[in-house]
């Protein structure tokens, strides 16, 4: 996008410094008017004004005038000053300080060049040392470290190397310029030692050099020649020749600049009119800017924003303008932008294919809720995701649980002011409040109406009297009309009187009397009677003298009733100005949160202040502040019970404010305990109780009753579990495992729901994992085996927090091992799936890093195979919590004393077959050996579910370093499994057939055999001794093998040779096309594509490579899709197994697969190995 | 601690939890996006989002109540805002910008719904969405050569809670910008102009500042971290109406560039990603400096 236009035919040099830019009238050419004049001129190019008004810059910052007219400007700093320094057409070198620069300013003009100076270049490893170049092959060396006196130092002789065009210092190795002249010759020199190096020759006058940013030994010369207007790659290892050539221009090149910043930029222009930009590394144009009206003689990009470029031409004009246009030039232009327009012959096309590599943000990092950080890493081009957590200030909110629960007792522990001591009262009872403000607790005292009462009573008098009706009072209480006859009283002042005419009239009347009475009486006695007799408290609250707080409290507590609560706050509001601990107190008494809260709420930040003041860090202090108000009003409500009263939002936004802390550390539970408290019409609380339970809610996969008895405390799900500190008693294990069994295994036998309540959502998630699918066939076995050793093991259906303690985080192959180990005691009955995923080669052998603890670490007994059932050791050590990734208990056992000698580093058998626990061993051997522990099921294919399945093949499981544990059958299987003696033997399944040697080549991951191996059993794998079939059924209850299964024999007969695989017909089309394929097998390439790409996050780092081999390989199949030249009956085979794939019916795929190598090995190619791979994987996987 | 690798066929630039903690967005230089279910220590790939034409450089969940809606933010000068409704992903919105847009996030609930978007082409932009399904964005010419971060400022001043007003607190707005000018500047909404206006202009780098962050904790004091191509982080400190005071988070440079700082949802840690591929922890101590606040757990 074009930003700014200059209307100078001028040479041109950004500044180091901003963005202002220095322009030379150029020199060779002719103005309208033909003055020869010569201006240097400085422009601030104002990005912040992108308006059309301020495109066109027309007044320069400087503008001096010159004797002389440029070839060549730079403008540098050279530590001390920042110079501007023009290569003139009379051959002076000319140097201004650009600091001091001002229209007056005049240049040191020094002269050493017998013709013009052409070209400039500053030294990048020497700020001081410039170089000139000239005519007649001139080139000098200037030492500008006194700018006002510059030292020169001539460079070479002078030979008929014509005019020095262009050079440049090498970016990389200090001394070495290279120099380039019309007569096409690009001279090496070693400037220090004067000495010319080396020569790159071209028949073409060369108008540019330019080294590689980074490269030493590249560069890249630009033709000036129209015949050939190419820009020639170099590299000066072998300089007889060009090793790329950019080839785009239409005439002759002039200028070129290469990005420092990104080496895949490249900008070149010439007689052509345009502007382009390249990726030197692929050869590519990039595309290509606005052309110009005539030639553009130098191109630049700013060197601290490489975004932006200028570009100058013969039309009159440098155009400032970005790199990258995300518009693509369609932007529509500014509207009445005459001089954008203009000249505006072409719209620029810059494409989108690279992004500039200082936009790639390699790293990154944020927060999420519950203490959760996301970061990015990059490392050597490829980004990891990692969810942790992060712990700051470890804040200690045990103080405020306590109280939640209940207990206040710790609260008055510590004395922390008056306030502590009336909440400490309040909650032993209101008694205990009245005797801590000395307030007499009158229990049995008649109360003062009652004294009144019996006053009356009293004063009745006996004896005989005439009733006087002449009196007219008389005659009133005579006529019954006691309201006049009371009147009549108080008219004569007879107010005893009147009082007991009252006593039986109207309340109207006796109000009447009282009034007149207290009218009379100022007494203070009289006013704490009218207060209590017309029950007007509020008298006394309100005006009460406030040094008698105390009294007015007790009459309260005397006489406020109901009322006693509103009245003591009122009391507080009054003292609250003048006294605020008794104004406390009398909140506190009233039990009035609002108001409680209110006064509290409102201290916090002077609290915060103090602790500032105190030295506490700001977050510290506010966080303390906010803690102390939330123990106090705690507190409070425990003691008080007293709820929500008034408007108390702001306490509800100190909740709230509370909560979101303390769950940011972890503690879920606390927080929503106080979330609770808020009311749900509350803004916004809502979602956040949402979010709370969402992150409370345990993670599928922990139960809650494993986790129960597990933690002491209960869970706040996967958020917490590493702060529950897992303790191995005996009670956690007896309801881990104990209990789990007979549950487990009943559900398991019974039907597939119950299983899968059984187990544990998670488990499937990870990777590799072999889930237990509730195969109900499989736990069948289980649960039958009499006196299944289950117990001692895991119980595999034991929900989850087995599986999640053994499941290192994130490593997905080791948690099959894991489950393996406990739950593998299945009875030959059982299913036995091999089938763990099985690799290729060595990589899969590699332990996934953290995954698996180094064998020494867990390895309690590397005793006996059998001894791995023993159910207490392997148990109990390796039983971490849930959710608190333990190291596998995997590696615990070692290899069982198996001599892994026999056995290469790969696990081949070297010479002679290897027993089972031969083949143990040599994954003993490495510190991460997966000892299989898939028992052979009846289909060796199927991914190993169970763990309850015994897996007697040490090797086996690829993925699963299994612990040597495992391998060893638990001896109640004993009858089942064929007795280690006999396993080694020869004949042992999983051994590989003596003899057979298990071959490398025959190891169906192992590449070079590109075809499929035909050893169904995963284990084949070359690193793993790969069980013949026959040893898949070893269990006597063994089902039925799987007809796919090869014959026994194994390994040795396997390998179904790649090469039968005919070689593709000449393709038809391109490789990665994908638009060919046939209707018929699109489907292939739809399910096939998307599962993988569903599938590839849960693959683990470590096994990339294999990742990105089986996608290669994987593309080959693709390839052969859109040739449409694979038979009906493959397509209808790959049809199946893609569905089978996206139905999760690993099984039936891996049969397929199976049976696609087999049956038609001579259709399979290297993909089928792809194929393969994506097959155990998924099986691994599971779930995505 | 989830791991995802194998993910994007390029780079990732960027990846984001959303409200819950339970979905994580991820954006890479392979034009998509990618919204993964996080539970426990498992993950699951739900979705790629894909429609840019360029890398995607950043990704901004909105706050639940607007919807499940996230914004991103990509070199091919567009910032998209997509919206799962029953499982699916759509594309709702865009928003435009004349080159890459670097930097994209939403704005504190209180405010509404309103994005931020720092642009290459040195605007940064508030983009307002309104009832209906309608957008307006607020442009304005930020940083000379490109802006590449922006970040709210907490809703709440001083302790006082800005009492949202008809939803929106539209008063007080403030954000903070970084950019290739190497300049940090921070912007107040004017409601009379209906724009932003510069408040303040904070040097101190010098390079690219590449990332600024507004802390949400409200303190006595506000912060805002900067991350710079020259290796620094600096923490600009404004008490009350004084000047902002400024600190380097360490002396000694970070051995490689600083690309990203952020705040801790509660404000008061500060993560910096390094070129390095560290994550370094760093909170306040009591005399002022800046310490190590833990590590990463892995």
């Amino acid at each position: 996008m074009k930003l700014k236009e200059i209307d100078r035919t001028a040479t041109f040099a950004w500044s180091p410094n901003n963005l202002r830019i220095a322009t030379g009238t150029v020199a060779g050419t002719v103005d309208a008017d033909f003055s020869s004049s010569s201006q240097l001129e400085i422009w601030d190019v104002d990005l912040m004004d992108r308006s059309s008004e301020g495109f066109r810059l027309t007044k320069p910052a400087v503008s001096i005038s010159a004797d002389t007219r440029f070839h060549d400007l730079v403008w540098h700093n050279t530590g001390k000053h920042s110079l501007i320094v023009g290569a003139t057409e009379s051959g002076s070198l000319e140097v201004w300080e650009a600091d001091n620069i001002k229209d007056s300013s005049t240049s040191v003009s020094v002269k050493e060049h017998s013709g013009p100076i052409k070209t400039l270049q500053f030294d990048p490893h020497n700020p001081t040392r410039l170089v000139s170049g000239g005519t007649k092959g001139e080139i000098f060396v200037w030492d500008l470290s006194d700018p006002k006196k510059p030292i020169a130092k001539k460079l070479g002789t002078d030979n008929k190397a014509g005019d020095i065009e262009s050079l440049a210092f090498n970016n990389i190795t200090r001394n070495i310029l290279a120099t380039s002249s019309s007569n096409g010759i690009t001279t090496i020199w070693n400037v220090d030692q004067n000495k010319e190096l080396t020569r790159v020759k071209h028949d073409k006058p060369v108008s540019h050099v330019v080294w590689h940013p980074s490269k030493p030994t590249k560069l890249i010369t630009a033709v000036a020649d129209d015949a050939e207007p190419v820009m020639l790659i170099w590299d000066l290892k072998n300089a007889n020749a060009p090793e790329g050539v950019l080839q785009g221009h239409s005439k002759g090149i002039l200028s070129v600049d290469w990005c420092q910043l990104d080496p895949r930029f490249l900008l070149s222009c010439g007689k052509d009119n345009r502007t382009l930009l390249w990726n030197p590394d692929t050869h590519e144009c990039l595309g290509e800017y606005g052309a110009a009206q005539n030639w553009t003689f130098k191109t630049k990009l700013n060197e601290r924003t490489p975004d932006l470029f200028a570009t100058a031409s013969f039309e009159g004009k440098i155009v400032i303008q970005t790199l990258q246009d995300v518009n693509g030039g369609d932007a529509p232009a500014q509207e009445g932008d005459f001089f954008q327009n203009l000249g505006t012959q072409s719209q620029a096309k810059i494409s989108l294919k690279q992004a500039p590599s200082w936009l790639q943000r390699p790293v990154s990092n944020s927060f999420g809720f519950g203490g959760k950080i996301v970061t990015v890493t990059t490392t050597d081009g490829k980004s990891t995701v990692q969810v942790g957590k992060f712990v700051g200030d470890k804040v200690d909110t045990e103080s405020i649980e306590v109280v939640l629960k209940g207990d206040l007792t710790s609260a008055f522990d510590e004395v922390k002011g008056a306030e502590w001591k009336v909440l400490e009262a309040l909650s032993k009872g209101t008694d205990e409040v009245r005797s801590f403000l000395d307030i007499p607790v009158m229990k049995e005292e008649p109360a003062v109406e009652d004294d009144s009462e019996d006053v009356f009573s009293k004063m009745s008098p006996s004896g005989a009297f005439s009733l006087e009706s002449s009196d007219p009072i008389n005659q009133a209480i005579i006529n019954g009309n006691l309201s006049t006859a009371v009147d009549l009283c108080l008219k004569e002042d007879r107010l005893l009187d009147a009082f007991a005419l009252a006593e039986k009239a109207s309340d109207a009347v006796k109000t009447k009397v009282q009034n007149a009475y207290f009218a009379k009486q100022t007494s203070s006695t009289a006013r704490l009677l009218n207060a209590v007799n017309t029950n007007k408290l509020d008298d006394v609250v309100e005006n009460a003298n406030l040094k008698d707080w105390k009294e007015i409290l007790a009459l309260l507590y005397t006489y406020g009733g109901a009322q006693f609560g509103d009245l003591a706050a009122a009391l507080g509001d009054r003292l609250r100005e003048s006294d605020r601990d008794n104004a406390a107190t009398c909140y506190l008494v009233s039990g009035k949160l609002d108001k409680v809260s209110g006064l509290w709420e409102s201290e916090i930040t002077t609290r915060e202040k103090e602790l500032t003041k105190d030295n506490v860090a700001p977050y510290t202090a506010h966080f303390s502040a906010l803690k102390e108000f939330i123990e106090k009003i705690s507190v409070f409500r425990k003691a008080t019970n007293a709820v929500d009263s008034g408007t108390v939002d702001g306490l509800y936004n100190k909740y709230r404010e509370f909560a979101n802390i303390v769950a940011s550390q972890g503690n879920l539970e606390l927080a929503q305990q106080f979330l609770a408290l808020l009311p749900a019409s509350f803004e916004g609380v809502g979602l956040e109780r949402e979010r709370l339970n969402k992150a409370a809610k345990p993670s599928v996969a922990t139960t809650a009753t494993s986790k129960a008895s597990a933690y002491g405390k209960p869970s706040y799900g996967s958020a917490t579990p590493q702060a529950s500190a897992y303790t191995p008693t005996a009670s956690a294990y007896g309801s881990m495992y104990a209990p789990a069994v007979p549950a487990a295994a009943a559900p398991a036998a019974a039907a597939p729901p119950p299983t899968a309540a059984a187990v544990p959502p998670s488990p499937a998630k990870n990777m590799y994992a072999p889930q237990p699918p509730a195969p109900v066939t499989g736990f069948a076995p289980a649960a039958q085996s009499p006196g299944a050793p289950q117990q001692n093991t895991h119980n595999p259906y034991n929900p989850t927090p087995q599986t999640n303690a053994y499941a290192p985080q994130g490593n997905a192959y080791s948690a099959a091992p894991q489950q393996n180990t406990y739950g593998r005691s299945t009875p030959g009955g059982g299913p036995v799936r091999t089938t763990a995923p099985r690799h290729d080669t060595a990589g899969y052998n590699d332990l996934p890093a953290g995954s698996v603890p180094p064998p020494k670490k867990s390895a309690p007994s590397p005793g006996p195979i059998s001894s791995a059932y023993a159910p207490p050791t392997p148990a109990a050590p390796s039983a971490p919590p849930a959710g608190g990734p333990r190291p596998p208990s995997v590696n615990r056992v070692t290899s069982p004393g198996v001599p892994s000698g026999g056995v290469n580093a790969y696990g081949f058998p070297i010479g002679g077959a290897p027993s089972p626990y031969g083949a143990q061993a040599a994954y003993g051997a490495r510190p991460p050996v997966p000892a299989v522990v898939s028992p052979p099921p009846p289909n060796p294919y199927a991914p190993a579910h169970s763990p309850a399945q015994n897996n007697v093949q040490p090797a086996v499981n690829p993925y699963a370093p299994a612990p040597g544990a495992v391998v060893s059958p638990p001896p109640v299987h004993a009858g089942i499994v064929p007795p280690p003696a006999q396993r080694s033997a020869p004949s042992n399944p999983y051994a590989p057939a003596p003899g057979a040697g298990a071959p490398p080549a025959s190891n169906p991951y192992a590449p070079p055999t590109g075809g499929f191996t035909g050893a169904p059993a995963p284990h084949a794998g070359g690193g793993y001794t790969a069980p013949p079939p026959a040893q898949v059924a070893p269990p006597p209850a063994g089902p039925p093998r799987n007809s796919v299964a090869p014959p026994p024999g194994g390994p040795a007969r396997n390998p179904v040779p790649s090469s039968p695989a005919p070689p593709p017909a000449a393709a038809k089309h391109p490789a990665g096309d994908r638009t060919h394929i046939p209707a018929t097998s699109r489907p292939i390439f739809d399910t096939l594509s998307t599962q993988w790409a569903g599938l590839k996050p849960h693959i683990p780092e470590q096994y990339s490579k294999h990742v990105r081999d089986a996608e290669k390989r994987l593309n080959i199949l693709y390839d052969h899709l859109n040739n449409d030249d694979a038979q009906p009956e493959m397509v209808e085979d790959l049809l199946k197994l893609s569905n089978a794939i996206a139905q999760r019916d690993f099984p039936t795929a891996q049969a397929l697969q199976l049976q696609i190598a087999t049956a038609r090995p001579d259709e399979c190619g290297k993909w089928m190995v792809g194929l393969k791979r994506f097959v155990e994987m998924a099986a691994a996987v599971r779930t995505w | 601690m989830v791991t995802i690798g194998n993910t994007h066929d390029d780079l990732i630039h960027d990846a984001v939890l959303d409200y819950y903690g339970k979905r994580l967005a991820t954006c890479s230089s392979d034009k998509t996006i990618k919204i993964f279910e996080i539970d426990g220590d498992n993950h699951k790939l739900v979705e790629t989002l894909r429609g840019h034409e360029g890398p995607v450089w950043q990704v901004s969940w909105a706050h639940p109540k607007f919807g499940s809606i996230i914004a991103s933010a990509s070199y091919d000068g567009k910032v998209f805002i997509w919206r799962e409704e029953n499982g699916r992903w759509t594309n709702i919105a865009q928003h435009q910008h004349n080159a890459s847009v670097n930097s994209v996030v939403w704005a504190p609930q209180e405010y509404g719904p309103l994005l931020l978007c720092a642009s290459s082409d040195g605007n940064v932009s508030v983009v307002e969405f309104k009832e209906g399904g309608n957008c307006e964005a607020t442009t304005f010419a930020a940083h000379d050569v490109g802006a590449n971060s922006a970040s709210w400022a907490p809703p709440a001043v001083s302790g006082s809670l800005i009492q949202p007003i008809n939803g929106k607190a539209s008063n007080n707005i403030r954000i903070v910008t970084g950019g290739c000018d190497n300049l940090v500047k921070i912007w107040k909404y004017d409601p009379s102009s209906k724009t932003y206006v510069i408040e303040e202009t904070l040097s101190g780098h010098k390079d690219w500042v590449r990332d600024v962050a507004w802390s949400s904790s409200v303190l006595s004091k506000s912060y805002i971290a900067s991350a710079s191509q020259d290796k620094t982080v600096i923490v600009w400190t404004q008490e009350g109406n004084q000047p902002w005071k400024k600190k380097l988070l360490q002396d000694i440079p970070f051995p490689d560039v600083v690309w990203k700082v952020s705040w801790s949802l509660s404000g008061n840690v500060l993560a910096v990603s390094g070129g390095d591929n560290k994550v370094t922890l760093w909170k306040e101590n009591l005399t002022g400096e800046w310490e190590s606040a833990g590590v990463v757990e892995e």
